[in-house]
């Protein structure tokens, strides 16, 4: 693993992090909110004391093993607990605010959803359940061929059934927490794949990483990559604060956005033309990323985030750093 | 989840500023104005010092370095506060925040004995790393200290040392081993601005100020007890006090950055509003970024090549930032309003960013060789 922070106690995260990475290695395709269960990883979510660096490990795995899992489904429905008409997290699927006239929503082989969740468009920040049979998924086709993703009409936001008590915009907070986190994982990986290509690579004499407009190409990208989890913890933090998270989750993902369409620029320049071919797996690091870029609506992403933050006075999300100093992360 | 005791901090520095603000806003603007290097620090002193008298300059520094003794993270929330509210601390705190931790560790007699001077605004320091050919190889410095009866006589010259001219003191980074022992052979001293055989002179920048300045040093007498640390030791001060420039000057510029971005008018333009979000998105890294640093280096853990990454975000916030001032209110031309000139000073220094205290080229290389474990053969 490349650090891209200062040392920190241990949190558990490599820990955690090796399990996950033997899961999804396992069973790449496909693993439902039970078997996330089973595994123990929901339990971990649930304890303070390990809850940020399992989510870190748990999403950042997710997004480096390329796996489809049920896994932003739990955190969305780990925030709406106990309310009424609230679905079986088994038979549930998140849906994305991603395209003018749809949401859509992946999904995880063997495991076809009776209910989804949205936020609503007509009435910002409300949570909504949708029963499959009104929802009428259809599938879509995408760049990444090797996930499910169907769509469902954004005119059905209103047949949806708001469930109360809800706090408002928590879906998309958590949704779009979860997909920052992958990416997150996705550019760690590339960034190591890239670095591990340029130290072997030997053209004129010599490995291509020792060239430095080799070297500061990749040092650019670790930046944004490092932004990306500095931003991502804070998130992780704001996350319970209905005031920070909705602003925190947009700052996250405006950095996911930034450090995924620098690190797969900077990675397969660096691979050259082996990158291109689908002989490597480049290639499905960045299909499977401009998937992630439409669900992070990353076209919109600065005009969004510009609105939250200006409502917000423009001040730093974060405003909790003060009482936990010490502890740090 | 926001804290208590920020809550407090905060309705006590809006108390305070619904009977001060006008006299805030008018040192914090004399201070941001562009003029020669004279009356330029004596308005960041008097800045200083009135905020250290009104008691906001004297929390989160031990007693005994003129303090109240509380912890650092009180200086950060002072800070960030200050800048939400628009008013811009000092520069000269930036170098209250480099040197002092930097004395407080290598030196603490030294410190104990000048420090609370430096923190009250009565006395300005500036700090003498680069030489005329040891920009960004500082390990190649020539400025040469040698032992005699008294101490140690100094000969050489400092370039590019910040608010130089009418500084008090000054933290030299000297040679003390042959020339081939690069930073192995390095000695840090608090020279006496005033002393026999300094002569400083002011450079002329492009904001229209004298930010920095040049000093000469003919067989400057420095007696042992002004020695930072350990002879040939001067790297590991230069080091750490770099970690306290990326963290503490990181996260006052965040303060002001957005303080700055609070502050523009975006309207609807929806043009407008994505290079807002992109500022805002650098300056919130940058943020978090600092604060982590100030965390680790609270807690005795912070990692070198780390604040390399910092200090690349920091060019790049303080770019978007401005740049997009720029755009909204067009510095090149007069427009009337009373603050042109600040504005006018704060964008042409921004642009001095990816420069100052470690060019981003350097920071780069750091990050490729130390972070990334790239190999030095393209150096």
């Amino acid at each position: 693993m490349i650090r891209l922070n200062h040392p920190t106690a241990n949190d558990g995260y490599d820990e955690i992090r090796a399990t996950v990475d033997r899961m999804f290695a396992e069973s790449p395709d496909g693993i439902g909110v039970a078997e996330l269960e089973e595994l123990g990883l929901l339990e971990l979510l649930h304890d303070a004391e390990t809850r940020r660096a399992a989510l870190r490990a748990v999403f950042e795995g997710q997004g480096a093993a390329l796996a489809v899992a049920g896994t932003t489904e739990a955190l969305v429905l780990e925030g709406l607990p106990g309310l009424d008409g609230v679905p079986p997290a088994a038979s549930t699927a998140v849906l994305f605010d991603a395209l003018p006239d749809a949401y859509l929503a992946v999904q995880v082989q063997g495991h076809m959803p009776t209910h989804y969740l949205l936020e609503s468009r007509e009435e910002a920040g409300s949570v909504r359940v949708l029963d499959a049979v009104t929802a009428a998924a259809r599938v879509v086709r995408t760049v990444s061929e090797s996930v499910e993703v169907v769509a469902v009409s954004a005119e059905l936001d209103g047949k949806a059934t708001p469930i109360a008590g809800a706090q408002p915009h928590l879906l998309s907070v958590r949704s779009s927490l979860a997909v920052a986190l992958q990416v997150a994982g996705m550019c760690d990986h590339l960034l190591e794949l890239g670095r591990d290509h340029v130290q072997t690579r030997h053209q004129f004499g010599r490995p291509i990483g020792s060239f430095q407009a080799v070297q500061h190409l990749l040092a650019d990208t670790a930046v944004t990559i490092a932004a990306a989890h500095a931003t991502n913890d804070n998130a992780l933090v704001a996350l319970e604060d209905p005031d920070e998270a909705p602003l925190a989750a947009l700052v996250s993902a405006g950095a996911a956005v930034r450090a995924f369409d620098a690190t797969s620029r900077a990675t397969q320049q660096v691979l050259g033309a082996i990158g291109y071919t689908r002989e490597h797996e480049f290639h499905k690091y960045l299909h499977r990323g401009l998937l992630l870029m439409r669900l992070l609506g990353s076209t919109t992403i600065d005009r969004r985030l510009a609105v939250v933050a200006r409502a917000h006075g423009a001040t730093a999300p974060a405003r909790s750093w003060f009482d936990d100093f010490e502890e740090g992360h | 989840m926001s804290s208590t005791r920020l809550g407090e901090l905060r309705s006590e520095l809006e108390q305070w500023l619904a009977e001060n603000r006008p006299r805030a806003e008018a040192l914090s603007s004399a201070a941001l104005r562009p003029m020669a290097a004279g009356p330029y620090l004596a308005a960041q002193k008097e800045f200083q010092a009135w905020l250290y008298a009104e008691g906001w300059l004297s929390r989160g520094w031990a007693s005994e370095l003129g303090g109240t003794g509380e912890a650092v993270q009180l200086r950060a929330a002072i800070y960030d506060l200050f800048g939400a509210s628009g008013i811009y601390m000092p520069t000269t705190v930036n170098s209250v925040e480099i040197l002092g931790p930097a004395l407080g560790e290598f030196a603490p007699d030294l410190a104990v004995e000048f420090v609370p001077r430096l923190v009250s605004g009565a006395e300005a320091w500036c700090q003498g790393f680069s030489e005329p050919e040891a920009g960004s190889d500082l390990a190649s410095l020539r400025m040469r200290a040698t032992r005699s009866d008294d101490g140690w006589v100094l000969n050489g010259q400092k370039i590019w040392a910040t608010r130089a001219w009418g500084s008090d003191r000054c933290m030299a980074l000297v040679r003390t081993g042959i020339q081939e022992s690069r930073h192995r052979g390095l000695t840090m001293f608090l020279v006496d601005m005033d002393a026999s055989g300094v002569e400083c002179r002011a450079i002329d920048d492009m904001s229209g100020t004298q930010h920095f300045g040049e000093i000469f040093f003919e067989d400057v007498v420095v007696p042992d007890s002004r020695r930072i640390g350990d002879v040939d030791g001067g790297w590991a001060i230069a080091q750490y006090l770099l970690q306290w420039e990326r963290g503490m000057f990181a996260w006052l510029r965040q303060a002001a950055l957005h303080g700055i971005l609070a502050r523009l008018e975006i309207g609807d333009d929806p043009v407008a509003l994505d290079r807002f979000g992109a500022a805002f998105q650098d300056v919130s890294a940058l943020r978090l970024r600092a604060l982590s640093t100030l965390r680790a280096l609270a807690a005795g853990r912070s990692d070198g090549p780390q604040v390399s990454i910092d200090k690349l975000l920091l060019s790049r916030a303080e770019r978007s930032t401005h740049e997009l001032a720029n755009a909204l209110r067009p510095v090149a031309v007069d427009d009337g309003s009373e603050s042109w000139a600040e504005h006018l000073h704060e964008y042409l220094h921004s642009r001095s960013a990816p420069i100052y205290g470690g060019s981003a080229e350097v920071q780069r290389t750091i990050i490729a060789g130390q972070i990334l474990a790239l190999g030095k053969g393209g150096r």
